[in-house]
């Protein structure tokens, strides 16, 4: 995984095993927190939100693209561009819905899970629902409330990791209350 | 040439920063009414100018001017919104907005955990920085026209 | 058994081909095992028991290069014995964790190389497991890859 510098516009690279641990760490740890998968998964959604929050802004101003006009080329900026600047991988955009809000993201390799074996006592946990989570605080700040989640996860025996996306509306910009 | 004032504004309307440099005349009017007549008129402009288009607008509106005062308009897809105001002889000054954003803003205040999103910005190194990056614009002298 | 064959890439496939490891062992720092697994057919307690004699070569082994020397010294320790029916070989990595692998004595075409393969496999493949955030270390090794890899190297060839 390569992660670039914002002052000095030369890439540097962080090691991706480093990465992998961390979030194995992470993840881990929750788990002996909350004694429950479906807590766990919360959490790092949460958490996931929360980074998505703030990487939404560090991705616009590292990247020249500019606001989306529909669904589909917001799909391809995040399979082309953002997966490509923060995981080092290119997911495939498939599985359009007949409507056009809904589609899938399918990741060949997933980064996060690189060493990780799910044990039998885990059933209910998404191992990287972090990642749902930072697409949703990250859309969310341009003004694009979506649902996302996994379809499929190679930790479960897939063999391929789907990460399912559902466009739910348009927030609309208003002035603050109390302001003429 | 000059660089009057500088505001940068949320996507809520709260004013998260106001820096000053030569400004020689007040509004007259509290600094939080300013800031919100000032949003007030950018939001009602930008709404404004996107109805009128012929033409699907991206970027909004950029600059205005009138007899004395030159404002320039930049807004990111997140909603955040920087307002600067300099003298006439400044030209369109786009990329400077976009350079704050994505130099300072992003780099201090966005990638620093413990600078709370959507508050007024608190940062001592953002306010010295983006004080230090004003003053050295080529077109910002001392001297106000 | 066969269809575990495509386990081994193709090149070690052919390194492997004439080797059959009887006994697969991974030891801990403090010499409790983390893995032992053997073929079915055979006498399971025998092994353990073989294994468990082999520490105190490895011990020897390690213990018998100077200090200064120790830091150079290969993870490699070759043949640590040989029985009747069997020869143990051994492997120790940077952190005390020691590696033995039983081999049929019968088997008479194999080469040092090969088991040196055999233990850089094993090896590489016990990083894994130490990898994995849900593995806690110093508990035995419950691994469905690590498993497939060594049933890859107990697997006669084909």
């Amino acid at each position: 995984m390569s992660r670039q510098s914002n002052r000095t516009s030369d890439s540097k690279k962080m090691n991706s095993e480093l990465f992998t641990l961390t979030y194995g760490a992470l993840v881990t740890q929750l788990c002996k927190d909350y004694e429950n998968d479906e807590e766990v998964n919360k959490q790092l959604d949460k958490m996931g939100y929360n980074i998505g929050v703030r990487l939404i802004e560090d991705f616009l101003a590292r990247s020249s693209v500019g606001r989306c006009h529909d669904f589909r080329e917001t799909a391809d900026v995040i399979a082309k561009v953002a997966f490509k600047m923060y995981l080092g991988v290119t997911p495939s955009v498939t599985n359009w819905s007949p409507a056009g809000d809904e589609f899938s993201l399918i990741l060949e390799s997933n980064p996060l899970v690189d060493f990780v074996e799910l044990p039998d006592n885990h059933n209910n946990l998404v191992y990287s629902s972090l990642l749902c989570g930072v697409l949703r605080g990250s859309l969310e700040m341009v003004q694009m409330a979506v649902d996302v989640r996994f379809a499929q996860d190679t930790l479960r025996g897939d063999n391929v990791t789907e990460i399912r996306m559902k466009f739910i509306k348009r927030i609309e910009e208003n002035l603050p209350a109390g302001d003429e | 040439m000059t660089v009057h004032n500088l505001y940068i504004f949320d996507r809520n309307g709260t004013c998260l920063h106001y820096g000053e440099w030569n400004r020689k005349k007040q509004a007259g009017i509290s600094k939080d009414e300013e800031f919100k007549l000032m949003y007030g008129m950018s939001f009602s402009i930008r709404s404004f100018v996107s109805k009128m288009s012929p033409l699907d607008m991206k970027d909004g509106f950029m600059t205005f001017q009138t007899s004395r005062y030159k404002l320039h308009y930049y807004e990111t897809p997140t909603g955040l919104k920087i307002i600067m105001n300099t003298d006439l002889g400044v030209p369109n000054s786009r990329d400077i907005l976009h350079q704050i954003y994505s130099t300072l803003y992003v780099e201090y205040i966005v990638k620093n955990p413990l600078c709370a999103l959507g508050d007024t910005l608190q940062s001592e190194l953002f306010n010295s920085r983006l004080d230090s990056f004003v003053r050295a614009l080529p077109f910002f002298s001392a001297r106000a026209a | 058994m066969t269809c575990l064959c495509f386990l081994c890439v193709s090149r070690d496939y052919d390194e492997l081909s004439s080797i059959m490891a009887v006994c697969i062992a991974v030891i801990a720092k403090e010499n409790y095992p983390l893995y032992i697994r053997s073929v079915p057919t055979q006498n399971e307690l025998k092994f353990h028991y073989t294994v468990h004699t082999s520490l105190d070569v490895v011990e020897e082994k390690i213990s018998s290069v100077g200090k200064a020397l120790a830091d150079q010294r290969e993870l490699y320790l070759g043949l640590l014995y040989p029985t009747e029916d069997y020869k143990v070989y051994g492997y120790v990595t940077n952190s005390k964790v020691k590696f033995v692998i039983v081999v049929d004595s019968s088997n008479t075409s194999l080469r040092d190389n090969e088991i040196r393969s055999m233990f850089r496999k094993l090896h590489n493949s016990f990083t894994d497991v130490m990898c994995n955030p849900f593995y806690i270390p110093g508990d035995p090794i419950q691994s469905k890859a690590f498993d497939s890899m060594v049933s890859a190297m107990m697997v006669q060839a084909c």
